[in-house]
Order: C-alpha cells, then structure tokens, then sequence
C-alpha cells in the first residue's frame, strides 16, 4: 500500500478522491449520454431509428439528414442567432457590470431597496408582459428585426447580480488610488473595476450567450419571416411529434437539426469552462 | 382612407391599388389570361401562410406550395410559408392576431378551433367559398360538418384538406406465426380478441408482445375508451351540444373493455410507453393508429397491413381527424379574396396531398381518380384509411373547452381522469362521475 500511499501524494490526491472520481465520472457519463444518442441518431437513416436493440453507434451512416436540415435556411438562422446572442450578451455584461458596480459600490438612498426589486422582477414570468412587449415593437415597425429580437435581452437581472458579488469584494484601495489620482465615476468603473472583473465577465457572458442562443418564446413571436428566424425557432419546426401524433421518419432529420443548434454553445462552454467555473465560485464565496 | 397605404409584400400600396390587384388576381385565378398579364405581375400579392406540418408531410406541403408558386409565378400571386412548430402554432396566431400581424391563412384542425372563431381570429369561410367557385358539394357531407362551429352561427371556419382515421395496423409476421389468414382481419369484438389472443406473447403471467397494442396510460387507452364507448351507444355531448355524458352505462363497460385487455384477457401490458417504436419493432401485433404513420413503417419494412377498425359494439365507429386551412382576420378584408382563390387552388389540386400526404381526400373528384388507390403508399397500408372513413365519426367537440372532450390526447383532463382507472387508483364510477360533472360545465360555458 505504500506505492498507492507514494502516489496518491505524488498526485495531490487523498483516499475520498478515490470514490468521487469513479461517482463523477458516472454521473458525468449518464449526462453525456442524451448528448451521444442524439449525435449518433443524426447519422442514422430513418430506417433504423427505431430498433429493438439498442444501436449507440449507428450500423450504417449517412449524412442525408444534415443535407436536408441544410436545404432550409439554417446558415441564416444561425448568423441571426450569433447576432443576437452575441450582441444582447455584450450589452447584458455591460449593463449588468455597470449596475452591479452601482450597487456594490456606490452608496446612494435606496441602493438595497432597488437591488431587492431587481430580484423581485425575476419572479415575473416572461409570459406576462410578452404580449405588450410584442405590440409596442409592431407599432414602432420593429418586428421581425435585429431590434426586436435583441433588445428586450439585455436588461438581465443575473448579470447585475454576479457583477455585484463580485464588486462587493473589490479591494478598496485600488479606488482610494485612483481617487487620489482624479478619477471619477467612469473612469472607476471603466478603467479599474471592469478590468479587474474579467472572470464574472466571462461566466455571465457564457450563461447569457447561452440563454440568449437558446431563448425561443420571445423570437418566436416577434419574427414573422423564415428569414428573420432565430436557429432555436427554425430547428423547432424539425420535430416530428405534432400533438398526440409522431412521425418517426422525421426523428433522423430533428436530431441532425438539435446536433446544429446544440454546436456553438458546446464549444463556447469548451472553450471558456475554466473562467466560468472561477466565475460562479467567486459570486457565491464572501471572502 | 383610399391614402392609407398598406404593406404587401415589398410594395406599399394604396388602398385602390390593393383592391386593383387584389381583383386582378382573383379574375386570373378564376379566368387564365383574361386579366392583363403585365398589370398582375406589376402589382404581385404574397399570401403569407403557416404551417405546422412536419417531417414527410412538411416535405409533400412545401411542395404543394412550391406547384401554386410555379403554376402563378406570372399572375402575380405568390405564396410565402413560414413553418410554425404545431405546440407553439395557436400561441403565436393569437399573438399575431392581436397585433395585426396574423397570416393570411394557415393549418388547423376541426372541432379544435372553438376559441379562434369566437374570438374572431378565424374568419367564416361560407361566402368566400362560394364567391371563389369552391364546390362546396364536391366535400364529404361530415367534412363540411365538421368544419362547422354550430355554437357560432354554424359557420365553415376551415376548407378541409384531409381526414385521418383511426384503424388498426396489423403485423403480418405475428399473422402468419400464429396461423391466422391475413386475408380475413376481426370485424367485431370476438374475432378482435381471438386474434389478439392468437399473437399474443407472454412468459408465464406476463404479456412480451401484445396481441392489441396498447400502453399502461395516456393516449393508447383513452383513444381505445373513447372509440368502443362510443360504439357501444355513449355520446361525449348531445347533438344540441347541451348535455353530457349521453348514456354513461356504455361509457363504464367500454372502460371495463378496456381494462380487461390487461387484466382478463391479458392481450395486452402496461409496460410499453413508446407505441409507435412498440408497433415498430413487433412488441405489438395489433395498433390502432393513423396515416401519420405510414411513411415511417413502411421505410423501415414493416411487414404489415391496415385493416378496417372492427364493430365492438352496436354501432359501428372510429375517430378522426380533419385537418383544413383556416383563414386569419385581417385588418385588410381585401386579401381574404385572393387567399381564398389560393385555397380554392390547393383543395383542388390536393391529389399529391391525400396520396404522398397523408390521409384520405375529402373531395369527392379526387377520391373517384382512377390513379387514387395505385398513387403513393400501396393499398394494402393505405385503403383502410380511405375506405374506413365511412364510418369514422367520431371526431372533436366543437366547443371552446373541446380539447378537455378529445379522446385522442395523452394529458388532457379525459387522459389524466382516466388514468386513475387504468392504474386501479380510481374507480371506474368515480371517474365517470368526474367526466360528467367536468363536461357539463365545459358545455354549459359554451
């Protein structure tokens, strides 16, 4: 047992590490499994979707599925998608960083009061004020444009929110500095604090970018044009259920479409999963 | 008012030149090249549409669109269509309504647009038909009926395009291993069960492949409930639509038919939750489903064939579907001519839809084609959903609550009451008196 002993410190590990990797590792399987199926099942043919055993590797593949999820306009949708998401996230951050900074920093009547009713505003469900929404962007002209599908994104009470944790922490001295130096406000904020604050920057980029890359109620009704839609929206006519009925040929053809639209918010997780990891850790711990 | 302009398209025109092309369209539609060519391709009309039709039917309906869009590309009408995932389809016309902005026309299905109409989101289509040259007389008499909202003037509020029934598809491999003649499927309740029970499959007290098709809950029994209630005399609501519940007795031995199938017969599990991949991959030997899945079983090779639905009861019956077009409220009364001369086109050129497509025509030209029965799946699969539509009856309550009354739903208050009794969690007394006490209100609401 010594050679384990030797390696375990050797590796920085201790005992429990040995029965939470093996139950991480499972877990971690039994949540990519959905992801794998659906993959395998987009290089199926109809044909063999619906088999008795269970195929996770299709038998035989075929890329007819993509070929005709690719005759509708799913490129465009998708720039759509990329334009909105990336835009509402950008201005989400820097609105919600600027008011996250307000409230953690500033001292003004009422600060704790208006961070409560920001709260307070996620318990009203979307669904509520859709409808007006919706009127006030048809009578100004704006459906079914990159107006209407991107700002009514960007006021994110999750971003204030993660801004603000991360802001009640800010060292103090750095802004008693730059006081010294003559800065005000804005430059506080732009030139010091927001710097500073690149990891909540990035981890409410990744979870708004995704809300914003999969939102669907909003671009659904605001876009009245196939070439207006958002890739969420235009995926969603893919699935072969109608009502109580399915058809099971078309169950190929709808995984092919949730592999594309799942792509990009896979990657930008990928890519970005140490900041987003070191971002939420530092919103939910007060040092 | 003849200055306030108004969008089509990628024109802004005038409320005169609206009417002007509007006509134009209309008389070339009706009268090839009478109107002026070049004055219809100068003023061109785009009839917005939605649909929420998906898979190979979506595939056949775009190319439906796309032949009206060929045959006017020079009369000045076009079609534009926008796909609508069928969940979110009602929510997005009553958003679209509200601000204007609803299409021109789009899908429905009969019996389940109550709301709509009273609302005035769909428009009543009797005129308009008639001042298309629609004939009305060329319709099924139940399709045209079931196109009606009799609580709101009894008005047609849709054009049908197709009607699905509910018969049984039967494995010809479970046929042939258990010795039966293919040739002659049930046609009443006792050859029903002796087939079931001849394909029927079990390891000891347990069913591994079930003679009739069925699931523990949701849509499978409740549909089975409703088809045999109603043939053993039970009405959801009287023809008056006032009274609920006509003859409940029927409806109670229809849901003891139903439970015995587990439980007595034992023809059938509780275990199977995906019918459609049950049926698929031989779990069951007997489903009662629609021509929805046609396409998909006979891709994969199913070896199997479609039968009429066999008489349980007194009267013979099964349920249906119709699907139909439904024209939008407009704020501009002008279009709905042109959309209904663009309906008028697709209901009489729907051979493709009712062949390829799905579901039996309900236009009796087509149904006389000599090229009907040898066009699109064969009719060993197809003819029981044409032929069976003679005694399909069975169709939606039209009534604002009528998705509550629908016997082909997995989750609506019928399927969720009558889960109780599959499980053995309610009685079946108890639960008829819940349906009764529930629809009488849903009726008396209007």
């Amino acid at each position: 047992m010594r050679w384990l002993e030797r390696e375990l410190e050797e590796r920085r590990l201790n005992r429990w590490d040995f029965v939470i990797w093996p139950i991480g590792i499972a877990v971690a399987v039994l949540w990519a499994l959905p992801f794998v199926w659906m993959v395998s099942t987009s290089f199926k043919f109809p044909a063999d979707v619906m088999t008795q055993d269970i195929e996770w590797l299709p038998s035989r593949v075929t890329l007819d599925n993509y070929i005709k999820v690719f005759e509708y306009p799913v490129i465009r949708w998708g720039i759509n998608s990329l334009i909105q998401a990336a835009a509402a996230t950008f201005l989400c951050v820097l609105f919600g960083a600027m008011a996250g900074y307000a409230l953690a920093r500033m001292n003004f009547p009422g600060r704790n009061l208006l961070f409560a009713v920001f709260l307070a505003s996620l318990m009203i469900p979307v669904e509520v004020s859709v409808i007006p929404l919706l009127l006030a962007f048809v009578k100004v002209g704006w459906a079914s444009s990159y107006q209407a599908l991107i700002l009514p994104a960007i006021g994110n009470v999750f971003s204030v929110y993660i801004f603000r944790q991360f802001f009640l922490n800010f060292p103090s001295e750095l802004e008693d500095a730059a006081k010294m130096d003559g800065a005000g406000p804005f430059n506080l904020f732009f030139r010091i604090a927001l710097p500073l604050a690149r990891a909540p920057a990035i981890a409410a980029s990744v979870i708004i970018f995704t809300l914003n890359w999969n939102s669907f109620l909003w671009p659904l009704l605001v876009t009245f044009d196939e070439s207006m839609k958002t890739l969420p929206v235009g995926v969603a006519a893919f699935t072969p259920v109608v009502g109580t009925r399915t058809q099971i040929e078309g169950y190929s053809v709808a995984m092919a479409a949730v592999t594309i639209l799942s792509i990009p918010s896979l990657m930008l997780f990928c890519f970005l999963q140490r900041y987003f990891i070191q971002g939420i850790s530092q919103g939910s711990i007060k040092q | 008012m003849s200055a306030k302009p108004t969008r089509i398209g990628t024109l802004a025109l005038n409320r005169r030149g609206l009417l002007k092309a509007t006509g134009a369209a209309a008389a070339s539609l009706a009268a090839p090249g009478f109107a002026t060519r070049r004055a219809r391709a100068a003023n061109p009309i785009e009839i917005n549409h939605w649909s929420w039709l998906a898979a190979s039917d979506g595939e056949v309906w775009a190319k439906m669109i796309a032949d009206f869009n060929e045959a006017h590309k020079d009369k000045g009408v076009q079609i534009k269509m926008e796909v609508v995932p069928e969940e979110q389809y009602v929510t997005k016309v009553l958003a679209a309504a509200a601000t204007g902005k609803a299409p021109d026309f789009g899908w429905g299905t009969a019996g389940k647009g109550a709301q709509l109409a009273r609302d005035a989101v769909t428009v009543p289509l009797d005129d308009l038909a008639a001042k298309a040259g629609l004939d009305l007389a060329d319709f099924s008499a139940y399709s045209i009926s079931a196109s009606r909202y009799p609580k709101y003037d009894n008005k047609i509020f849709m054009i049908p395009m197709d009607l699905m029934s509910l018969q049984p598809e039967i494995n010809l491999d479970h046929v042939k291993e258990a010795g039966l003649d293919p040739a002659k499927p049930p046609v009443d309740g006792a050859t029903l069960l002796e087939w079931a029970t001849a394909m029927t499959k079990r390891e000891g007290d347990k069913v591994t492949r079930s003679g009739i098709m069925m699931t523990g809950s949701g849509v499978q029994p409740t549909v089975t409930w409703g088809i045999v209630a109603e043939q053993l005399g039970f009405q959801r609501a009287s023809d008056d639509l006032k009274t609920a519940c006509v003859n409940p007795e029927a409806s109670k031995k229809a849901m003891q038919w139903v439970l015995d199938l587990f439980d007595k017969h034992k023809v059938s599990t509780r275990d199977v939750t995906d019918r459609y991949k049950a049926f698929g991959t031989g779990q069951g030997s007997i489903f009662w489903t629609g021509p929805w899945t046609l396409n998909g079983y006979v891709g994969q090779k199913l070896n199997f064939k479609t039968a009429l639905f066999p008489k349980i009861g007194d009267k013979h019956v099964t349920y249906f579907e119709m699907g139909g077009l439904e024209l939008y409220q407009q704020a501009d009364t002008a279009r709905y001519e042109a959309t209904m001369q663009a309906v008028k086109w697709l209901s009489d050129n729907s051979f493709l839809w009712t062949t390829v497509g799905r579901g039996a025509s309900p236009r009796k030209s087509i149904l006389d084609r000599p090229d009907y029965k040898t066009t699109g799946n064969s009719w060993d699969v197809r003819g029981a959903f044409v032929d069976g539509m003679s005694f399909a009856t069975v169709g939606e309550i039209p009534v604002v609550n009528g998705p509550n009354f629908t016997i082909y739903s997995g989750g609506n208050f019928l399927a969720k009451t009558l889960e109780g009794v599959w499980s053995g969690q309610t009685s079946i007394d108890d639960a008829m008196t819940q349906i009764q006490t529930q629809w009488q209100a849903d009726l008396d609401e209007g």
